[in-house]
Order: structure tokens, then sequence, then C-alpha cells
């Protein structure tokens, strides 16, 4: 994730660091000659929303110190260079489609929504000052011209914020050139000892000419380096998973040490049912997946249609069998009956991810479905085996919903205590069905 | 040097990778480009062994809502991605399946000519999808012969054989498994107890095997018993046989009733029943939870008999608790040779598992 965000940043990064590059050298470039008290800016970015070739309503953030106080500056976006004096026919479009567009430029002091924390302009995310007094002058196709009735503070930083600009259609770099001045109408009023002639900031009379512009009497000025670039496509394929396993013992994560879930009900020895005690046993299962909607866990009688509790000798007949216990509820010994009862999930032992949702036992408090396997808190002796329901009841078609999670989870596993006792007149036999647990994911 | 092959081995493996993700980008893009994905999805499998034939629900909601004709459903081994290779998982068969039930558009039939062992195509004149769910309820599917996970892939297409262009797309994610066994053993059983005294249901309160009748008198009926208690989980229940002889006292014998008599004062008779009498007043009726009852012969209120090694009680299915009430009568005519009579009987439970 780091190395996306990083990968998504360096395009900025890279803006930004030219421009600081390209503005430091600028001085020493520049054909025209500079006022004594004429500063360039010492610190100066623009940081873009987007650096998508021709993407709309882009915002650019123009962050700079002022060595002077300005009440005006113009923005100059030019196809050639960031030098002043030099040529900047981008200036004057001829084919808007494929260059920059300020025309639809409008300002804020503060960043707008489509500027996040990490594309704010500086390395620390924290912006300049925003300045008082300021407001959009006009915007024209690359040309930004703001104006205040309230001078910057000498060596203030600031932030001004550009929404609406549409980027070039080309992927590379093209510049910005930065004028500010001493007086609200882009220098055509400031004079002072240094200036002693005012001049005013003023396009260029031919379109497409060079220079193609005067920039008058400014008071700081600065150069800018920016860049579009073709957008890093990452895509990344989660497959849909779900990972489901039934053991007798406890299954440690991602169902490893799973064993058998042959279970033997009964006491003594050898283990026999009797009318005398209800007999337990237990197993697990345990269920891993992604599936966005949860997954349900079903219990399914599949040796029999008809049989939802233990058979004897593979047999089922209404006289020939431990019946199921039915609705949630006490198991008494001698009332021969067959349950099974849920507990809610629990993170298998030694789990270091993070477990995601639990699996709740369809339970009295948690119960999404028809029956009820369990409760939130133990509840032993109480069990349940539903046949009812046209499609619920561990004899219909998809079974009978005994767990549930609503998101997705991880090596989640629950408790299945299996029950039953004998009555006096259950007749002697081995008993046995066969239990399918089905886990469905919906994703 | 080493910082030269720590650099060599880095470009190797940012080449390495590079060239990696390029492979697996074709794919991955090809796969991405292919329809929207369905919302909310799911196959339900109706048994989860490992080659069981069973049914799977299909359910599908959230569809874009384009026009659909067909929808396909494919099961593989190895990735639930839809356009990329699908490895049947072994065993899996769709060749069986029939569709049983559907909703929301309720018109689809299979497209067997489009449709493979592992790849189901479901067929109706296009129309646009529901955005409700929908559910298509097929069986006859056997399920992958091993236990784990395998996939699904659901495609809906706008064409009516499931080829062309892809309306929605999802995956899903199924699992086989053993189930789990369970099995008991219920030992067979024969409770059976006597006494002149038993607790209600309770063989270890059984007391006393002696009964006097006191001195016989011509003038009237001399009467005792025996309580006998019985439980079985026998398939077949159990019978219960008095086993014995009548009263005797040397040579001289007290005659048995060896038909239903009633009790005759002044008659010399010996015989039981196992019923509330009032001639005399005496005995009581079978008690219990349990279903087993009197023979005939000992079965008649006021009617007697003996005859050794005759069934008194029984029961054709294993039942629960059952207090018998062995009622003797004695009557002796005035001609009734003195001395002490005696008898021994022996009360036999036979249970027919």
């Amino acid at each position: 994730m780091n190395r996306i965000r990083n990968l998504l940043r360096r395009p900025l990064a890279v803006a930004s660091a030219v421009a600081i590059l390209l503005g430091s050298a600028a001085p020493a470039l520049l054909a025209t000659s500079a006022h004594a008290a004429i500063e360039q800016t010492p610190a100066r970015s623009i940081s873009m929303s987007d650096s998508t070739p021709g993407a709309t309503n882009v915002v650019y953030a123009l962050t700079l110190t002022l060595p002077n106080p300005a009440k005006s500056f113009v923005l100059d976006f030019c196809g050639e260079s960031p030098i002043i004096g030099g040529d900047c026919q981008i200036t004057t479009p001829t084919n808007t489609s494929t260059t920059i567009d300020a025309s639809g430029a409008t300002y804020s002091s503060t960043a707008p929504a489509n500027m996040t924390p990490g594309q704010l302009p500086t390395s620390t995310g924290t912006p300049g000052s925003a300045a008082t007094g300021w407001s959009l002058g006009s915007a024209s196709a690359a040309t930004i011209k703001m104006t205040s009735t309230t001078a910057t503070t000498a060596n203030g930083t600031y932030t001004f914020y550009f929404s609406g600009i549409k980027n070039p259609t080309t992927t590379g770099s093209f510049y910005a050139r930065f004028y500010a001045y001493g007086d609200a109408t882009y220098g055509s009023t400031f004079t002072d000892a240094d200036i002693p002639v005012a001049h005013a900031y003023t396009p260029a009379a031919v379109p497409g000419s060079s220079p193609s512009q005067n920039p008058g009497t400014y008071v700081d000025y600065g150069g800018f380096a920016l860049s579009t670039a073709t957008n890093v496509n990452i895509t990344a394929v989660v497959m849909e998973t779900i990972n489901f396993c039934v053991s007798q013992a406890a299954p440690s994560p991602s169902c490893a040490g799973v064993t058998s879930p042959t279970l033997t009900l009964g006491h003594g020895t050898p283990l026999a049912l009797d009318a005398g005690a209800v007999d337990t046993a237990t197993a697990y299962t345990q269920l891993s997946t992604n599936a966005l909607n949860g997954a349900v866990i079903s219990l399914k009688t599949t040796n029999s249609t008809t049989c939802a509790g233990l058979q004897r000798d593979g047999t089922c007949t209404s006289s020939s069998g431990i019946p199921p216990i039915g609705g949630y509820g006490a198991m008494t010994a001698g009332t021969a009956a067959f349950g099974l009862s849920v507990d809610d999930s629990v993170a298998a032992a030694g789990l270091t991810a993070s477990p995601g949702s639990t699996v709740h036992a369809v339970s009295t408090t948690n119960n999404l479905f028809p029956d009820v396997y369990g409760t939130t808190t133990a509840n032993p002796g109480s069990y349940a085996m539903n046949t009812t329901g046209a499609n619920t009841g561990v004899l219909s078609t998809y079974g009978d919903p005994i767990a549930y999670a609503t998101a997705a989870c991880k090596s989640m596993n629950n408790l299945l205590t299996y029950a039953a006792t004998a009555s006096p007149t259950t007749p002697a036999g081995v008993y046995s069905t066969t239990e399918a647990l089905i886990a469905t994911g919906t994703f | 040097m080493a910082g030269t092959r720590q650099l060599r081995a880095r470009h190797l493996g940012i080449g390495l990778v590079a060239v990696l993700l390029f492979t697996v980008a074709g794919p991955l893009r090809t796969w991405f480009a292919q329809g929207a994905y369905l919302g909310s999805h799911s196959l339900t499998l109706g048994d989860n062994t490992p080659g069981a034939t069973t049914n799977y629900l299909l359910s599908i909601a959230g569809q874009s809502g384009g026009t659909v004709g067909s929808i396909r459903l494919q099961i593989c081994a190895n990735d639930p991605l839809v356009g990329r290779p699908c490895t049947p998982p072994p065993g899996f068969s769709f060749s069986g399946a029939t569709l049983i039930n559907q909703t929301g558009i309720t018109d689809f039939s299979i497209d067997t000519a489009d449709s493979t062992a592992n790849e189901l195509v479901l067929t109706h004149p296009a129309a646009v999808a529901p955005s409700g769910t929908a559910t298509y309820e097929l069986s006859g599917v056997v399920n992958p012969t091993s236990i784990g996970t395998f996939y699904g892939r659901i495609v809906t297409y706008a064409s009516t054989d499931g080829t062309g262009a892809i309306v929605d797309r999802g995956g899903l994610a199924l699992a086989t498994n053993g189930g789990v066994g369970i099995s008991t053993y219920v030992p067979p059983y024969l409770l059976f107890c006597t006494g002149t005294t038993i607790q209600p249901y309770d063989c270890s309160t059984a007391d006393g095997d002696y009964i006097d009748f006191g001195n016989f008198t011509s003038t009237k009926t001399s009467t005792g018993q025996t309580k006998l208690l019985a439980s079985t989980n026998a398939d077949t229940g159990y019978t219960i046989r008095a086993v014995g002889g009548t009263l005797t006292s040397g040579n001289n014998v007290i005659p048995a009733l060896t038909t239903p008599d009633v009790s005759r004062i002044g008659v010399s008779q010996f015989g039981i029943n196992l019923r509330s009498n009032t001639t005399p007043n005496t005995g009581s009726d079978v008690q219990g939870p349990g279903s087993g009852g009197v023979a005939p012969g000992y079965d008649t209120a006021n009617f007697y008999q003996f005859n050794s090694g005759d069934v008194i009680a029984e029961s054709a299915l294993p039942d629960d608790y059952r207090m018998y009430t062995a009622t003797y009568i004695t009557n002796v005519s005035k001609d009734q040779a003195p001395g002490v009579y005696v008898s021994t009987l022996t009360y036999i439970c036979l249970a027919n598992f």
C-alpha cells in the first residue's frame, strides 16, 4: 500500500522538485534586467490534484513565500520554459484540446474537497496561510490573475487554490511563471525607489508571438515546472474464497490439525447410551471466507430423508430410532432424544490475523433464521434438531441454518455439541446418523 | 564488489517482478474488462458430501439491469475468475442436472447444446434482468469427489447461448467435506424383580418372597400377593411365566384351577390372577408407564386359574416399567385333609431380543 501511495505521489513530488530546481536557476537565465528590490520567491511550488493528461476539474495549489508585500499577481502557463521573457506559446493556444485550459478556474483560500491531504502542497501536508482579501481577477486559457485589497506580509508563505483547471492533454512537462505586484492592478500604478516607473502586465499584442507578454513591474517572481504523466493503473484480483472444515479436535488456523469427526455418544466402557443420562460429544467447524455478505452453516441429515434422529442399524422406522428433539429446549435423561447445540465462534488458537466477523450460533439473540441452536452464553443441557418448515429443518433440501456470519471471517471455530439419551423402551442396538455441515458464502 | 552484486541482484529482482507483473497483467486486464460484478450471489449445495448427487441453488441479486438472454454457471477447481482457464473439478458433473425451480425471470431452461459437464448454460428469450433476487434450483448435480474448496463462475450474457458480450459476472467459492458421523450403542436390558412389596418401579426396594395364608377354612377365601416389576428394550418385548405347582401337603393336594373360575368358598381350589378383584376384595390392576399387559386367563377380575408354565403377563414391544400384582386365592372344602400346604412358584421373565 505504501508503495502504491509513494508511486502516486511521485509525479507530484517530481513536479514540485523540478519547480523548485528550475526556479532557483531562473535568475541566471533571465533575459530581462531586474530591479534591486525585486526578489525571486525563495520557496514555491504548484501541486496538482491530478496529473493525468487532459484531466478536468483539477486543483492547482500555488504555494509560495513572498519576500515583498504584494496585492496582485499573475500566473502564466507556458509550454516552452519557466524563464521570464522566453517564449510562452502555450498562453495562446491554437488547440485548447491539447493544451492547458485555466479559463474556468475558480479561487479558494482553503483546499477544495478533491485535493486530499496527501496532495497538499508541502511535504508535511501543511499548506501556507490563506491570504486575506484576495480574489480572482481574471482567468483565461493560460493566465490566472489575482488581486487583493490587502497586501501580503513580507516573507509570508501563502497557498492559493485554483479549481476547475484542465490539464494539458499531452504527457510531459509544462511550465508556469509567476509575477507579484505591489499594487492591485498588476503593476500599473506601483512605484517606489527601485521602481520609479510603473508598467502594467500586458499580454502579447499578437497571440503566439515571442516573447508573448510584458510582465510589467513586478516585485517578486518565480518559475515552475509541472508535468503530466500517464496514470499507473494498478489492478489486483482477490479471489472469492471459502475454507470450511469439520473436525473432532479444535482446528488450528486454516483448518490445520483436523481430525475425523466421528463421534460416539454414550458413557461407561464400552460407551453406551441408556435412559440414565444425557450423553454428549463435540465437534468443531472452522470457517474462513471473504464473502462480502457473510456465510451460513447449515446442518442436514444425509442418510435419511425422513429420520432426523439416530437410526438403528441403518434403518429408520417410527419405532426404531432415537428421535430428534425438535425445537431448542432441555433434554431430559430417559426421554429419548437427539440434538445439537452450537456455541458462538472463537478464533482458532494461534490465529494472528484478525478473525473478522463472529460466526454466530443461530440463537435466541442472534437469529436471522427460523430455528434456534444456541444462546450467546453457555446454556448446557439445551439442544435442538429442527425438522419443521418447508425450507428449513435438517431434512429439508438445503438443511437447517445453525450458524452464520454477516461478513468475512478468518479461522473461526464453532463448537458443536451433540447430545442424546435413550428411553427405557429405546430398542437395543447401534444407532447412527451422518450429518452434513454445509457452508454457503454469499459473495 | 559485494555492493555491485547486490545491486545486480536487486535489478534482476526488479526485472523479474516486472516480467511477472506483465505476465499476469494481461489475463487480469482481460478479466477486469468483462461485465459488471454481480451484487449478492451464492450457490447453495443440498449436500456437500464429496461425490454426492444433490441439488444446487443458484441465487443472484444486484444484476446491472442489462438485457440477459443466458446465464453460464461454470464450476472450476482452480479459481473463480471469469475468463481464465478453468480446470474442471474431478468428479463434478452437470450432465444429469435438471432445472426444477426458478424465481425472478422464470422462463429459463437448460441449454444442453452449450452446456458441458462443468458448465451449465441457462437460456431464455433475452429480457432485462430483474432488479431483485433471481434463483435457479438444479437437481441431479454431482459434487466433486474430493474434499476441499472449489469454485463457481457466474456470467450473464445478452445472447441466448452463453457467448458474446458479458453483462454481469461473479465468482464464488464452495467447499465439500465429509460431514459428521455420529453413533451410539444402546445395550439390551431386562429389568425384572419380584417381592411381596416393591416401591413403584424400583427393583432395589423389592422385599419379601414368602406368603403365609394362615389357617385355611372352608368359610373364607385365603389370599396373598406378589408384586412383579418388568421392563425391557427387547425388540419384541417380554413374557412372564409362572412355573411351579399347586399347594400340596404330602400327598394331599388343593387342586389348581386349570380354567378360569371364580372363587368358590368351600370348594378346594387354588388360582391366581393379575387384576383388581372384588370377590374376594384383593389384588391390583397393572401399573406403570409401560404397555405390557396381563395374559389371557389371568386378566379377568374375579376369575382365577393356574397352569404351571403359563404366560401370565407379556409385552410385544420394548416396554417401560410395568408393575403387576399376582393375587393368589385358596379355598378349601370341609373335607380337605389337614396339613401344612406348601407351594413354590417361580416367575420367569424372558425378553425376546
